[in-house]
């Protein structure tokens, strides 16, 4: 049992150990790397459509668009960057609401994606999005 | 025995307490009043004081504090006066504290058989003074004064089994008794003003300023008991007037003493016709009804007629020397004119409009020094301390959740079993599950918080930790949950799914990481939020949770999990014990006057943590208050 355990062991070192290599090899290979993608200028995030969800509890859906205005493949990082919603309610309250975002953008090219937020017993009056690096 | 004849047919004073008017020396030039306390650290030193009048200094002390605790004001209690912030009011009071001095003296004394020898006794007596000043809003001075307290602290009358024979001596006994350890003795400086110093204070601005009724004493005469004579009506209409200063002196109270002493004047006038003024015995008798009727007049506020008696008491010419009969009216009738113009009086009947109003929060500091919290909040706006509040109720949903999921999850372990399995638990306690879903469901309300009042980062932040808490906690839930009996097919459906999602979060996500992630969001939020972030404040909200899982009707029952009750309700009086007691607590950041203010709101928290656990549910039933740990946690709010 033991012996099992030191080579399983020993297979999870060597898998780290060459998983460590590639991510550096890939890292050298690759110098656009060097330049973080700049956020702030080149993505651009726009509200299209906000739905009322009735059939459910007290919800909407909203349809928003991520445009990237660079000539370089927007690639996130898992858990680096978010979309941050701040809803406005009928009665003047401000609902947060946090979303990862992990999908890659062409070079001048644009995604639309959905989102469900839950109001609980608060009514939608309007909406802001925006991108959040962390 | 002629002697006694004599003595028997002598008035025989009583004494009976009432309230009667002051009136005060300060003009009144508006009815709004601020109050101003200076906490400049003073100098303490200790000189020694001659006789001839010469002042030496021997040593100096570190500079001391003194302090007013801010419910003066209820003490106070002034009546014609409101209490506003300071910054508002057109009379202003400040109170200036002045160094403390340690007098060393030699008092000198004759004693010896003939009284002829001289004695001293080396003396040391803590002089502490306070400077009152009343000005206008244009810094005019309208009265000031300095009260002072001497108080004897030790005193030295014999050296080695002798009496002192010099002041040098009996000085110089006591500077080096003091010497010895003077730590001791400058410990006393400073400090919250209290005892004799502080009641001086009280009496003397409520004289100065204020129209109000104050304790004051009518001399009532009556007659012992005499052959040819019956005083027992007379005695009877005196000894019913003893409770005059038991009824609440309030707007009512002029009337109560009318009807109380009307009658007895009228009594009293029948009977003084019925003796001969002239007669040597009798006049005895005359004077001590006219002085009575004289009396009671000066206590209804009729001056005028209290002196119109006088004049037929006068021409008794007995007892020429009670001229206390005619000051009295007559120093009233002075004051009352000098403070409302001649002619005028408007106090008799007046209301006491500001009684039991007053809010020591106006209290202004000054010269507070160290940065301690809560101080002077009165003169912050309005919309400043509503935007605080808003902030602090964010602040407290949050992280009551956040730390009572905590300890739910902390106690899941005494209450389920998780046996051998992978997934789910091989017992659970219903109970506790039930306590444990209903919370998670409570805690939705994090999501919906009015975030309009916070800063951008702090924004992000709450929505981040918010939805990260849920989550993480969600999970937890789903797995205490599979043991629950099943009565569908939708419910067996719904545990398939849930069972897939613990499995599934099992091995996709590092608990203890995502813990960490959430315990740092926390503390960089806080740190964001609040003033001072430590440990012990982010517990405050926890405790008003517990408050309210413990001893409101629809959440935990004693009688439902004693076990599950007793575990939380020690969790309650450890966060007390953490936040109010010994050397964490919060108190230690805050302003007394601050501490002063939430000294009811501390107390219910106290009353609970002494509570018994079986008395919980009969004695301490919905104690929860959201605006007052919203109000606690609001001073430590940016």
């Amino acid at each position: 049992m033991i012996k099992f355990k030191r080579i399983i062991f020993i297979c999870v070192v060597v898998l780290v150990h060459s998983c460590g290599s590639m991510a550096l090899s890939s890292y050298e290979m690759s110098p656009s790397h060097h330049e973080p993608f700049d956020v702030t200028n080149n993505l651009e995030i726009e509200v299209l459509l906000v739905e009322e969800v009735s059939y459910d509890s007290n919800a909407i859906n909203v349809d928003y668009e991520i445009k990237n205005n660079s000539n370089e493949l927007f690639k996130p990082d898992f858990g680096k960057f978010k979309v941050f919603f701040s809803i406005f309610t009928q009665d003047g309250r401000e609902i947060g609401h946090y979303k990862n975002l992990y999908k890659q953008i062409a070079p001048n090219s644009s995604i639309i994606l959905s989102e469900k937020i839950n109001l609980s017993v608060y009514r939608y009056k309007t909406i802001k999005a925006r991108i959040l690096v962390e | 025995m002629s002697v006694f004849i004599a003595w028997g047919q002598n008035p025989k004073q009583k004494s009976v307490d009432y309230y009667s008017w002051n009136y005060p020396l300060v003009k009144s030039i508006s009815r709004n009043i601020g109050f101003s306390v200076d906490e400049e650290p003073l100098p303490v030193r200790a000189a020694i004081f001659y006789r001839n009048g010469e002042e030496v200094d021997f040593l100096e002390g570190r500079n001391v504090k003194t302090t007013i605790s801010s419910s003066f004001v209820n003490d106070l209690d002034l009546w014609s006066y409101k209490t506003v912030p300071f910054d508002k009011a057109d009379v202003r009071v400040y109170f200036v504290p002045q160094p403390t001095v340690f007098k060393v003296i030699g008092y000198k004394e004759k004693r010896g058989v003939n009284g002829d020898e001289d004695r001293y006794t080396g003396q040391l007596k803590m002089l502490r003074s306070l400077k009152i000043e009343v000005k206008d809003t244009q810094n005019n001075m309208l009265y000031e004064t300095v009260l002072e307290d001497v108080n004897e602290l030790h005193s030295i009358s014999a050296f080695e089994n002798q009496s002192i024979k010099t002041e040098q001596k009996a000085i110089d006994l006591m500077k080096a008794h003091f010497l010895e350890n003077p730590e001791k003795y400058f410990a006393r400086a400073g400090g919250s003003l209290s005892g004799p110093l502080y009641y001086k204070m009280i009496v003397h601005l409520q004289d100065v300023l204020d129209v109000r009724r104050k304790k004051s004493t009518l001399y009532l005469y009556s007659y012992n008991k005499k052959k040819g004579y019956d005083f027992s009506e007379l005695q009877n209409s005196i000894d019913q007037l003893v409770n005059l200063a038991d009824i609440d002196p309030g707007p009512h109270y002029q009337s109560l003493l009318e009807d109380r002493l009307l009658p007895k004047i009228d009594f009293w006038r029948t009977q003084v016709t019925k003796y001969n003024k002239k007669d040597k015995k009798e006049r005895k008798i005359v004077w001590g009804l006219l002085a009575n009727i004289s009396g009671a007049y000066y206590a209804l506020g009729e001056n005028e007629k209290a002196l119109e008696v006088y004049k037929e008491i006068e021409q008794l010419n007995y007892r020429a020397s009670y001229t206390y009969l005619k000051d009295m009216p007559l120093e009233q009738i002075s004051k009352k004119e000098n403070f409302f113009g001649e002619g005028k009086d408007q106090t008799t009947g007046a209301p006491p409009n500001f009684k039991g109003s007053h809010n020591p929060s106006y209290v202004f500091y000054q010269n507070t020094g160290a940065r301690l919290l809560g101080v002077n909040e009165a003169m912050r706006s309005k919309a400043d301390l509503q935007k605080n509040e808003e902030k602090a109720l964010v602040l407290y949903k949050l992280l009551s959740h956040y730390e009572y999921l905590a300890e739910l999850k902390r106690l899941s372990k005494k209450f389920n079993d998780k046996g051998d399995v992978n997934v789910g638990f091989e017992e659970t306690d219903a109970y506790f599950v039930e306590v444990f879903n209903r919370e998670i469901k409570e805690s939705e309300e994090i999501k919906y918080l009015d975030l309009s009042v916070l800063e951008d980062k702090e924004k992000i932040l709450v929505t981040k930790i918010s939805q990260e808490l849920i989550d993480f906690y969600e999970v937890y839930d789903k797995e205490i949950s599979l043991n629950k009996t099943i009565s569908s097919d939708s419910e067996e459906l719904k545990r398939l799914f849930d069972k897939r999602m613990v499995i599934l979060s099992k091995l996709f996500l590092d608990e203890k990481y995502e813990k960490r992630e959430l315990d740092n969001s926390i503390v960089q939020l806080t740190d964001l939020m609040l003033t001072v972030n430590n440990e012990t404040i982010r517990q405050l909200p926890l405790l008003e949770l517990l408050l309210d899982e413990l001893s409101s009707e629809n959440k935990l029952r004693y009688t439902d999990n004693p076990r599950l009750f007793k575990q939380l309700f020690k969790r309650y009086q450890k966060t007390y014990v953490l936040l109010f007691v010994g050397e964490t607590t919060i108190k230690k950041y805050l302003h007394h006057s601050a501490i002063n203010g939430i000294k009811e709101e501390l107390n219910d928290y106290y009353r609970f943590y002494r509570a018994d656990f079986d008395e919980v549910e009969s004695k301490y039933k919905n104690l929860h208050n959201e605006a007052r740990v919203v109000k606690i946690l609001s001073t430590f709010i940016k």
